[in-house]
């Protein structure tokens, strides 16, 4: 399985939206899409670690598992720790940005409303986080 | 004895039979302790109280029975004697029945010293029952070598005592009633209060879900409305015509007004966040990052922003710097013909501070003063002016939140004052 990008978002018109802001600016990694925090601990579990998704964007605002709890699982396994997470939220509440940073969120993004702004951030992400940083390899 | 210049009138002498005698005569009747003691009038005082207590009427005869002092008349046997009885012989005084019993006793405690009759009957005004009393007598000897005589005349039966404990009892009862009625009403207000801080927090509760999923669900559809939008002019937009590009056009500005909506109504409900710390801040220094934030804005329309000197004061940062930054922002915006000049002004009150932001804006007329500061109000429509009709009821629930008031003088072409009061403490330096 070759995971590159793993997005936890139950909504599907916002996951399409990331989607097509991602595809814009010719991001070349193929994203797997989960819609509850359930499944995406599920797959993280099921593939072997060196397949694991370089990075994980991850809603705050999921069904089941909330965001925020999900965060506390991966950032509690030994494994799945080094994963790079990035909440993905509509929310700018200080408490939800604060929450996740505490639980090692990675960095925390505000979904915008405008499209042209997605387009933006979706280049950022591609440019900064699989591009410019050093990511860890498997062990 | 009626010469004598110390005698005084009787209800002087009953209602304080010790203090009436001067140095010079020595008192008739003594306690145990001397006059000067400090003890002395509580003494008295309970004496008095002993005499009315157990109904006791208490005199001082002279040996030819002639009344010298009445130190009490509970019983009430010596009428109403308002006018000077004393040197009056005591047998003529009493109730009739009482002349000859007393006179007995009085005889036989001038031989023995002392002397005792139970059962006298006493026959009392028409509406009363009769009663018996016994009447003593015992043999003195005054300081000044005077033979006197004390007769004390008590109640046999202790039924008017019951009576005055049924009196008491019933008091006691109604004050007892009284007592519940309190505490009961006591219990109320507490229920009340408990039922009232219930309901503020289910309120605050009611508000934190509601910022919940403001932030969190209702932004969901709105982002697909104009992202999809967008998408939409981006892919096909060769394919529209100009009049469809339009339409998405007004979905997009819809969309993001809609958005600004939202974020102005999250940042009211965060304004009375519990978690929100108050510290030394200095607002020189907030000013300036309030100034900052409209940097393009002032450049753009060349204004200038003067103040006074500015305190440093325990309140919230980001509240301040939004204060300033929205009212100096409207003074701005809101410009007349000539070049916006804003001045600040701070003046330490009784209990807080007075501010004011002046400015020689278009000014607003006095019908609309209030409006201005509801949510979603505005005076201008978009083309005129931009803006969501935020930012004053903003400013306006950060004062409250420093119990504050945010009020404006204004008049049209004159330009506006606003002026707003925080209650908050002030720093002695400046951090």
């Amino acid at each position: 399985m070759d995971v590159t990008i793993l997005l936890v978002e139950d909504s599907p018109t916002d996951a399409a939206i990331l989607s097509a802001a991602l595809d814009d600016v010719g991001c070349p990694w193929p994203i797997h899409i989960v819609q509850t925090g359930d499944e995406a601990l599920a797959l993280l579990g099921k593939i072997d670690s060196s397949a694991h998704p370089q990075l994980i964007l991850l809603d705050l605002n999921l069904p089941g598992k909330t965001g925020h709890e999900v965060l506390r699982e991966i950032k509690g396994n030994i494994v799945w720790q080094a994963i790079p997470t990035i909440v993905l939220s509509s929310s700018a509440t200080p408490n939800d940005i604060y929450k996740s940073y505490q639980l090692h969120a990675n960095a925390y993004i505000t979904k915008p409303t405008n499209f042209n702004e997605y387009q933006l951030i979706a280049r950022k992400i591609c440019d900064f986080w699989l591009m410019t940083a050093q990511l860890p390899t498997s062990m | 004895m009626a010469e004598d210049p110390n005698a005084t009138t009787a209800q002087d002498a009953s209602s304080n039979f010790l203090s009436q005698c001067s140095p010079a005569r020595p008192p008739i009747l003594r306690s145990s302790l001397p006059d000067n003691h400090p003890f002395a009038p509580t003494i008295n005082a309970a004496f008095q109280a002993l005499l009315k207590y157990r109904q006791i009427t208490c005199l001082l005869v002279d040996q030819q029975h002639c009344l010298l002092h009445i130190c009490g008349d509970a019983l009430g046997l010596l009428g109403e004697y308002g006018k000077d009885i004393t040197s009056k012989n005591i047998l003529d005084l009493l109730p009739a029945s009482l002349k000859l019993p007393t006179s007995i006793v009085l005889n036989r405690a001038q031989t023995d010293g002392e002397a005792k009759c139970s059962g006298c009957a006493i026959v009392p005004p028409p509406n009363g029952q009769p009663y018996t009393v016994t009447i003593a007598a015992s043999r003195d000897i005054t300081s000044d070598t005077r033979e006197v005589l004390t007769v004390l005349i008590e109640r046999d039966d202790y039924k008017h005592l019951e009576a005055s404990v049924d009196l008491q009892t019933t008091e006691l009862i109604e004050v007892n009633n009284r007592l519940r009625a309190k505490v009961l009403e006591q219990q109320q207000t507490e229920q009340k209060l408990a039922h009232q801080a219930q309901a503020l927090a289910r309120s605050n509760a009611d508000l934190e879900e509601f910022a919940y999923v403001v932030s969190h669900d209702l932004q969901e559809p709105l982002r697909a409305m104009t992202a999809f939008s967008q998408l939409l002019e981006q892919r096909y937009g060769q394919q529209l015509e100009a009049s469809a590009q339009r339409y998405i056009t007004h979905i997009v500005d819809g969309g993001t007004r809609m958005k600004a909506m939202i974020d102005g109504i999250l940042e009211l409900s965060r304004i009375n966040n519990k978690q929100i710390t108050h510290s030394p801040t200095s607002l020189e220094q907030a000013l300036e990052i309030a100034l900052e934030n409209l940097e393009l804005m002032r450049i753009e329309n060349q204004a200038t922003i003067t103040h006074d000197a500015l305190p440093t004061l325990y309140i919230h940062k980001n509240h301040i710097v939004q204060l300033l930054q929205n009212l100096i922002g409207n003074a701005i915006k809101f410009r007349g013909p000539d070049s916006p000049h804003v001045h600040i002004t701070a003046e330490q009150q009784a209990s807080g501070w007075l501010f004011s932001v002046h400015d020689n804006g278009i000014g607003i007329p006095q019908p609309q003063q209030k409006r201005i500061f509801k949510l979603f109000q505005r005076l201008h429509n978009q083309q005129e002016q931009e803006g969501y009709g935020i930012g004053l009821a903003i400013c306006k629930k950060i004062v409250e939140h420093y119990q504050g008031n945010l009020w404006l003088e204004s008049a049209p072409g004159e330009g506006s004052t606003f002026y707003f009061t925080l209650i908050v403490n002030t720093c002695q330096s400046e951090s």
